[in-house]
Protein backbone atom coordinates (compact mmCIF):
# COMPACT_ATOMS: atom_id res chain seq x y z
CA UNK A 1 0.00 0.00 0.00
CA UNK A 2 0.89 3.41 -0.41
CA UNK A 3 1.66 5.27 3.12
CA UNK A 4 0.96 4.17 6.01
CA UNK A 5 -2.00 6.21 6.86
CA UNK A 6 -3.92 4.25 3.80
CA UNK A 7 -2.66 0.78 6.43
CA UNK A 8 -3.75 2.06 9.53
CA UNK A 9 -7.21 3.01 7.80
CA UNK A 10 -7.07 -0.88 6.94
CA UNK A 11 -6.09 -1.60 9.66
CA UNK A 12 -8.53 0.51 11.91
CA UNK A 13 -11.81 -1.15 9.62
CA UNK A 14 -10.83 -4.93 10.02
CA UNK A 15 -10.16 -3.92 13.79
CA UNK A 16 -13.56 -2.26 14.30
CA UNK A 17 -15.43 -4.41 12.18
CA UNK A 18 -14.22 -7.47 14.59
CA UNK A 19 -15.06 -5.47 17.21
CA UNK A 20 -19.10 -6.09 16.72
CA UNK A 21 -18.26 -9.67 17.13
CA UNK A 22 -16.54 -9.30 19.92
CA UNK A 23 -17.25 -7.32 22.65
CA UNK A 24 -14.36 -7.28 24.21
CA UNK A 25 -12.15 -5.57 20.87
CA UNK A 26 -12.52 -1.87 22.56
CA UNK A 27 -10.63 1.00 21.16
CA UNK A 28 -7.42 0.06 23.05
CA UNK A 29 -7.62 -3.13 21.47
CA UNK A 30 -7.98 -1.59 18.03
CA UNK A 31 -5.39 0.84 18.45
CA UNK A 32 -2.84 -2.41 18.84
CA UNK A 33 -4.42 -3.62 15.71
CA UNK A 34 -3.53 -0.34 13.96
CA UNK A 35 -0.08 -0.08 15.24
CA UNK A 36 0.58 -3.64 14.28
CA UNK A 37 -0.33 -2.37 10.95
CA UNK A 38 3.22 -0.38 11.23
CA UNK A 39 5.40 -3.36 11.72
CA UNK A 40 6.25 -4.30 8.09
CA UNK A 41 7.68 -0.96 7.74
CA UNK A 42 9.89 -1.06 10.63
CA UNK A 43 11.90 -2.46 7.65
CA UNK A 44 12.42 1.46 6.19
CA UNK A 45 14.84 1.88 8.90
CA UNK A 46 16.85 1.47 5.30
CA UNK A 47 16.26 4.92 5.10
CA UNK A 48 18.34 6.22 7.88
CA UNK A 49 20.61 2.72 8.57
CA UNK A 50 21.31 1.52 5.29
CA UNK A 51 20.94 -2.08 4.83
CA UNK A 52 24.18 -1.95 2.94
CA UNK A 53 25.89 -0.58 5.29
CA UNK A 54 25.08 -2.68 8.14
CA UNK A 55 26.40 -5.64 5.86
CA UNK A 56 29.62 -3.98 4.61
CA UNK A 57 29.72 -3.69 8.91
CA UNK A 58 29.05 -6.85 9.90
CA UNK A 59 30.69 -8.26 7.16
CA UNK A 60 27.50 -10.62 6.34
CA UNK A 61 24.64 -9.96 4.00
CA UNK A 62 21.43 -7.93 5.81
CA UNK A 63 18.06 -6.69 4.83
CA UNK A 64 16.26 -4.49 7.23
CA UNK A 65 13.15 -6.00 4.45
CA UNK A 66 13.14 -8.72 6.25
CA UNK A 67 11.22 -7.78 8.96
CA UNK A 68 8.66 -6.74 6.01
CA UNK A 69 7.74 -10.61 5.65
CA UNK A 70 5.72 -12.72 7.49
CA UNK A 71 8.86 -14.30 9.51
CA UNK A 72 10.10 -10.94 10.41
CA UNK A 73 7.25 -9.17 11.32
CA UNK A 74 6.13 -12.19 13.27
CA UNK A 75 8.91 -11.62 15.47
CA UNK A 76 8.38 -8.42 15.81
CA UNK A 77 4.72 -8.80 17.10
CA UNK A 78 6.05 -10.84 19.73
CA UNK A 79 8.43 -8.19 20.99
CA UNK A 80 4.63 -6.52 21.59
CA UNK A 81 3.55 -9.16 23.31
CA UNK A 82 6.20 -9.08 25.47
CA UNK A 83 5.22 -6.07 26.57
CA UNK A 84 2.08 -6.39 28.13
CA UNK A 85 0.58 -8.29 31.12
CA UNK A 86 0.00 -12.46 31.01
CA UNK A 87 -4.16 -12.06 30.18
CA UNK A 88 -3.53 -9.51 27.46
CA UNK A 89 -1.06 -11.56 25.60
CA UNK A 90 -3.29 -13.68 23.13
CA UNK A 91 -5.44 -10.39 21.98
CA UNK A 92 -2.60 -8.23 21.64
CA UNK A 93 -0.68 -11.39 19.40
CA UNK A 94 -3.58 -11.88 17.12
CA UNK A 95 -4.55 -8.07 16.69
CA UNK A 96 -0.85 -7.31 15.63
CA UNK A 97 -0.77 -10.32 13.40
CA UNK A 98 -4.07 -8.55 11.91
CA UNK A 99 -2.29 -5.33 11.72
CA UNK A 100 0.53 -6.32 10.27
CA UNK A 101 -0.92 -9.33 7.81
CA UNK A 102 -3.28 -6.66 6.34
CA UNK A 103 -0.34 -4.12 5.79
CA UNK A 104 2.01 -7.54 3.72
CA UNK A 105 -1.09 -8.03 1.91
CA UNK A 106 -2.19 -4.54 0.87
CA UNK A 107 1.48 -4.38 0.03
CA UNK A 108 1.52 -7.20 -2.20
CA UNK A 109 -1.11 -6.06 -4.76
CA UNK A 110 1.29 -2.92 -5.82
CA UNK A 111 1.91 -2.49 -9.29
CA UNK A 112 5.03 -3.78 -10.65
CA UNK A 113 6.17 -4.12 -13.85
CA UNK A 114 7.06 -7.62 -13.73
CA UNK A 115 3.22 -8.33 -12.97
CA UNK A 116 4.75 -10.15 -9.39
CA UNK A 117 5.15 -8.88 -6.22
CA UNK A 118 7.70 -9.39 -3.04
CA UNK A 119 8.46 -12.70 -1.09
CA UNK A 120 6.05 -11.67 1.55
CA UNK A 121 6.07 -15.59 2.75
CA UNK A 122 9.71 -15.40 3.67
CA UNK A 123 11.19 -17.91 5.46
CA UNK A 124 8.65 -20.28 3.94
CA UNK A 125 9.47 -19.22 0.65
CA UNK A 126 10.61 -16.92 -1.46
CA UNK A 127 7.85 -17.33 -4.09
CA UNK A 128 6.64 -14.00 -5.35
CA UNK A 129 2.88 -13.95 -6.04
CA UNK A 130 1.53 -12.02 -8.80
CA UNK A 131 -0.07 -8.87 -8.33
CA UNK A 132 -2.85 -7.94 -10.06
CA UNK A 133 -0.75 -4.03 -9.79
CA UNK A 134 -3.53 -2.25 -8.15
CA UNK A 135 -1.91 0.93 -7.22
CA UNK A 136 1.35 2.55 -7.37
CA UNK A 137 3.48 3.08 -3.99
CA UNK A 138 2.33 7.37 -4.28
CA UNK A 139 -1.07 6.68 -5.19
CA UNK A 140 -3.32 9.12 -3.51
CA UNK A 141 -6.66 7.52 -4.12
CA UNK A 142 -6.28 4.38 -1.66
CA UNK A 143 -5.73 6.92 1.01
CA UNK A 144 -9.26 8.74 0.67
CA UNK A 145 -10.92 5.37 -0.41
CA UNK A 146 -9.71 3.62 3.04
CA UNK A 147 -10.38 6.59 4.97
CA UNK A 148 -13.87 6.65 2.91
CA UNK A 149 -14.45 2.91 4.33
CA UNK A 150 -13.39 3.74 7.82
CA UNK A 151 -15.43 6.35 8.35
CA UNK A 152 -18.26 4.45 7.19
CA UNK A 153 -17.34 1.55 9.30
CA UNK A 154 -16.97 4.38 12.36
CA UNK A 155 -20.47 5.50 11.76
CA UNK A 156 -21.84 1.93 11.38
CA UNK A 157 -20.58 0.45 15.01
CA UNK A 158 -21.47 3.67 16.46
CA UNK A 159 -25.09 3.25 15.80
CA UNK A 160 -25.24 0.14 16.33
CA UNK A 161 -27.38 -0.57 19.40
CA UNK A 162 -25.14 -1.57 22.52
CA UNK A 163 -27.64 -3.50 24.48
CA UNK A 164 -27.61 -6.51 22.15
CA UNK B 1 8.81 -15.09 34.14
CA UNK B 2 7.82 -12.46 31.36
CA UNK B 3 5.83 -10.42 33.90
CA UNK B 4 9.00 -9.14 35.57
CA UNK B 5 10.93 -6.21 34.02
CA UNK B 6 14.12 -8.92 34.17
CA UNK B 7 12.16 -11.66 32.43
CA UNK B 8 10.78 -9.04 29.95
CA UNK B 9 14.02 -7.18 29.20
CA UNK B 10 15.99 -10.72 28.89
CA UNK B 11 12.95 -11.91 26.21
CA UNK B 12 13.30 -8.78 24.30
CA UNK B 13 16.66 -9.13 23.99
CA UNK B 14 16.39 -12.37 22.99
CA UNK B 15 13.56 -11.58 20.51
CA UNK B 16 15.79 -8.33 19.15
CA UNK B 17 18.63 -11.44 18.48
CA UNK B 18 16.45 -13.26 16.53
CA UNK B 19 15.26 -10.18 14.37
CA UNK B 20 18.66 -9.58 13.66
CA UNK B 21 18.83 -12.96 12.52
CA UNK B 22 16.13 -12.45 10.13
CA UNK B 23 17.36 -9.68 8.73
CA UNK B 24 20.59 -11.60 8.05
CA UNK B 25 18.68 -14.34 6.92
CA UNK B 26 16.82 -12.77 4.53
CA UNK B 27 19.92 -10.68 2.97
CA UNK B 28 21.50 -13.92 2.84
CA UNK B 29 18.20 -15.17 0.70
CA UNK B 30 18.09 -12.30 -1.68
CA UNK B 31 21.46 -11.40 -2.17
CA UNK B 32 22.97 -10.54 -5.64
CA UNK B 33 25.22 -13.49 -5.65
CA UNK B 34 22.04 -15.72 -5.54
CA UNK B 35 20.24 -15.87 -9.21
CA UNK B 36 17.00 -15.40 -8.54
CA UNK B 37 14.09 -16.02 -11.13
CA UNK B 38 13.80 -12.09 -11.15
CA UNK B 39 16.95 -10.64 -11.32
CA UNK B 40 16.89 -6.50 -10.43
CA UNK B 41 18.83 -3.79 -10.90
CA UNK B 42 21.82 -4.79 -7.76
CA UNK B 43 21.63 -8.58 -9.51
CA UNK B 44 22.15 -7.09 -13.12
CA UNK B 45 24.78 -4.56 -12.32
CA UNK B 46 26.74 -7.26 -10.27
CA UNK B 47 26.87 -9.77 -12.79
CA UNK B 48 24.86 -8.67 -16.45
CA UNK B 49 27.05 -11.59 -18.16
CA UNK B 50 24.96 -14.13 -16.32
CA UNK B 51 21.24 -12.40 -16.78
CA UNK B 52 21.51 -11.58 -20.88
CA UNK B 53 18.79 -13.13 -22.59
CA UNK B 54 16.59 -13.58 -19.24
CA UNK B 55 13.76 -11.16 -17.89
CA UNK B 56 14.91 -8.87 -15.49
CA UNK B 57 13.25 -5.60 -13.92
CA UNK B 58 15.40 -2.59 -13.66
CA UNK B 59 13.97 0.76 -11.79
CA UNK B 60 15.69 4.31 -12.60
CA UNK B 61 15.14 8.23 -14.15
CA UNK B 62 14.79 9.31 -17.21
CA UNK B 63 18.17 10.93 -18.43
CA UNK B 64 16.96 11.26 -21.96
CA UNK B 65 13.90 10.17 -24.53
CA UNK B 66 15.80 9.27 -28.25
CA UNK B 67 16.99 6.36 -27.36
CA UNK B 68 15.56 6.47 -23.37
CA UNK B 69 18.48 6.11 -20.99
CA UNK B 70 17.70 5.55 -17.33
CA UNK B 71 20.13 5.99 -14.41
CA UNK B 72 19.62 3.05 -12.33
CA UNK B 73 20.73 3.18 -8.76
CA UNK B 74 22.10 0.42 -6.96
CA UNK B 75 22.83 -0.77 -3.82
CA UNK B 76 24.46 -4.40 -2.81
CA UNK B 77 26.68 -5.85 -0.45
CA UNK B 78 29.06 -8.90 -2.18
CA UNK B 79 32.38 -9.93 -1.40
CA UNK B 80 32.73 -8.01 1.93
CA UNK B 81 32.49 -4.97 0.76
CA UNK B 82 28.99 -2.60 -0.02
CA UNK B 83 28.59 -1.33 -3.78
CA UNK B 84 26.44 1.51 -4.25
CA UNK B 85 25.86 3.81 -7.47
CA UNK B 86 24.28 5.14 -10.72
CA UNK B 87 24.42 2.66 -14.21
CA UNK B 88 22.79 3.54 -17.24
CA UNK B 89 20.81 1.72 -18.63
CA UNK B 90 19.04 1.90 -23.02
CA UNK B 91 15.47 0.86 -22.58
CA UNK B 92 14.45 -0.11 -26.05
CA UNK B 93 10.21 -0.42 -26.86
CA UNK B 94 8.80 1.84 -24.64
CA UNK B 95 5.62 2.29 -25.75
CA UNK B 96 4.94 5.45 -23.32
CA UNK B 97 5.68 8.99 -23.84
CA UNK B 98 8.37 9.70 -21.28
CA UNK B 99 10.25 12.64 -20.52
CA UNK B 100 13.51 13.32 -18.74
CA UNK B 101 13.21 12.99 -14.67
CA UNK B 102 10.61 10.47 -14.78
CA UNK B 103 11.36 7.18 -12.31
CA UNK B 104 10.49 4.01 -14.76
CA UNK B 105 10.11 0.71 -13.48
CA UNK B 106 10.90 -1.91 -16.84
CA UNK B 107 10.31 -5.24 -17.14
CA UNK B 108 12.15 -6.88 -20.10
CA UNK B 109 14.65 -8.89 -21.41
CA UNK B 110 18.47 -7.98 -21.25
CA UNK B 111 19.55 -7.87 -24.57
CA UNK B 112 22.98 -6.77 -23.59
CA UNK B 113 24.78 -6.16 -20.54
CA UNK B 114 22.88 -2.25 -20.40
CA UNK B 115 20.15 -2.46 -22.80
CA UNK B 116 16.51 -3.75 -21.55
CA UNK B 117 14.13 -4.54 -24.27
CA UNK B 118 11.04 -3.55 -22.33
CA UNK B 119 7.61 -5.39 -22.39
CA UNK B 120 5.79 -3.72 -19.59
CA UNK B 121 6.87 -0.08 -18.41
CA UNK B 122 5.62 1.84 -15.15
CA UNK B 123 5.65 5.42 -14.82
CA UNK B 124 6.29 6.15 -11.58
CA UNK B 125 4.96 10.03 -10.81
CA UNK B 126 7.46 11.55 -8.56
CA UNK B 127 5.45 15.01 -7.69
CA UNK B 128 3.71 12.57 -5.28
CA UNK B 129 5.95 11.18 -2.79
CA UNK B 130 5.34 14.71 -0.57
CA UNK B 131 2.12 13.46 -0.33
CA UNK B 132 2.63 9.72 0.44
CA UNK B 133 5.43 11.18 3.30
CA UNK B 134 3.27 13.83 4.52
CA UNK B 135 0.03 11.04 5.08
CA UNK B 136 2.52 8.92 7.02
CA UNK B 137 3.41 11.09 9.80
CA UNK B 138 0.16 11.48 9.93
CA UNK B 139 -0.77 8.22 10.22
CA UNK B 140 2.68 8.13 12.72
CA UNK B 141 1.07 10.96 14.92
CA UNK B 142 -2.83 9.48 14.91
CA UNK B 143 -1.41 5.95 16.31
CA UNK B 144 1.01 7.17 18.79
CA UNK B 145 -1.58 9.46 20.03
CA UNK B 146 -4.22 6.66 20.48
CA UNK B 147 -1.35 4.33 22.15
CA UNK B 148 -1.02 7.28 24.92
CA UNK B 149 -4.98 7.51 25.14
CA UNK B 150 -5.48 3.67 25.59
CA UNK B 151 -2.39 2.29 27.04
CA UNK B 152 0.38 2.79 29.53
CA UNK B 153 4.17 2.28 29.85
CA UNK B 154 5.00 1.21 33.30
CA UNK B 155 8.86 1.87 33.79
CA UNK B 156 9.40 -0.15 36.79
CA UNK B 157 8.15 -3.25 35.50
CA UNK B 158 8.86 -2.09 31.87
CA UNK B 159 5.43 -2.85 30.50
CA UNK B 160 2.46 -1.81 28.69
CA UNK B 161 -1.19 -1.30 30.53
CA UNK B 162 -4.44 -1.14 29.10
CA UNK B 163 -6.44 1.95 30.43
CA UNK B 164 -9.93 1.44 31.99
CA UNK B 165 -11.36 4.36 29.56
CA UNK B 166 -9.39 6.37 27.11
CA UNK B 167 -7.21 9.35 28.25
CA UNK B 168 -7.93 12.29 26.43
CA UNK B 169 -4.85 13.49 25.46
CA UNK B 170 -5.34 17.18 27.08
CA UNK B 171 -5.31 15.59 30.02
CA UNK B 172 -2.11 13.43 29.44
CA UNK B 173 -0.22 16.85 28.55
CA UNK B 174 -1.89 18.52 31.85
CA UNK B 175 -0.23 18.16 35.43
CA UNK B 176 -0.69 14.93 36.62
CA UNK B 177 -3.36 14.41 34.02
CA UNK B 178 -1.79 10.63 33.60
CA UNK B 179 -2.33 10.05 37.43
CA UNK B 180 -6.08 10.37 37.61
CA UNK B 181 -6.91 7.02 36.32
CA UNK B 182 -8.46 4.50 38.38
Amino acid sequence: MPDLLSHALIAYTLCTLLSIRYGWLSPQYVTVGMAGAFIPDIAKIDLLIDGTTVAAFIDAPFSWFGIHTLGGSLIAALIGVVLVSAEERGRVFALLIIGAGSHLLADALLVKAAGVSYPLLWPLTLYRPPTPSLYLSTDVWPSLLTATIALGTWYLVRRRPTDV
Amino acid sequence: MLDSRRGRLASLGVLFVVLWVVCIGFGAATAVTVAPDLPYTGHVVFDSDRYVGQSVQVSGTVLSTDPVVIAAEYDYYANGQRHAGVDRFTIRGVAHSVTPGDTLQVYGTLTSSEVVTAQNVVIVPSQNYWYMYGVSGLAGVWVFGRILAGWRFDFRSFSLSRRDALQSLWSLLSFGGDRGES
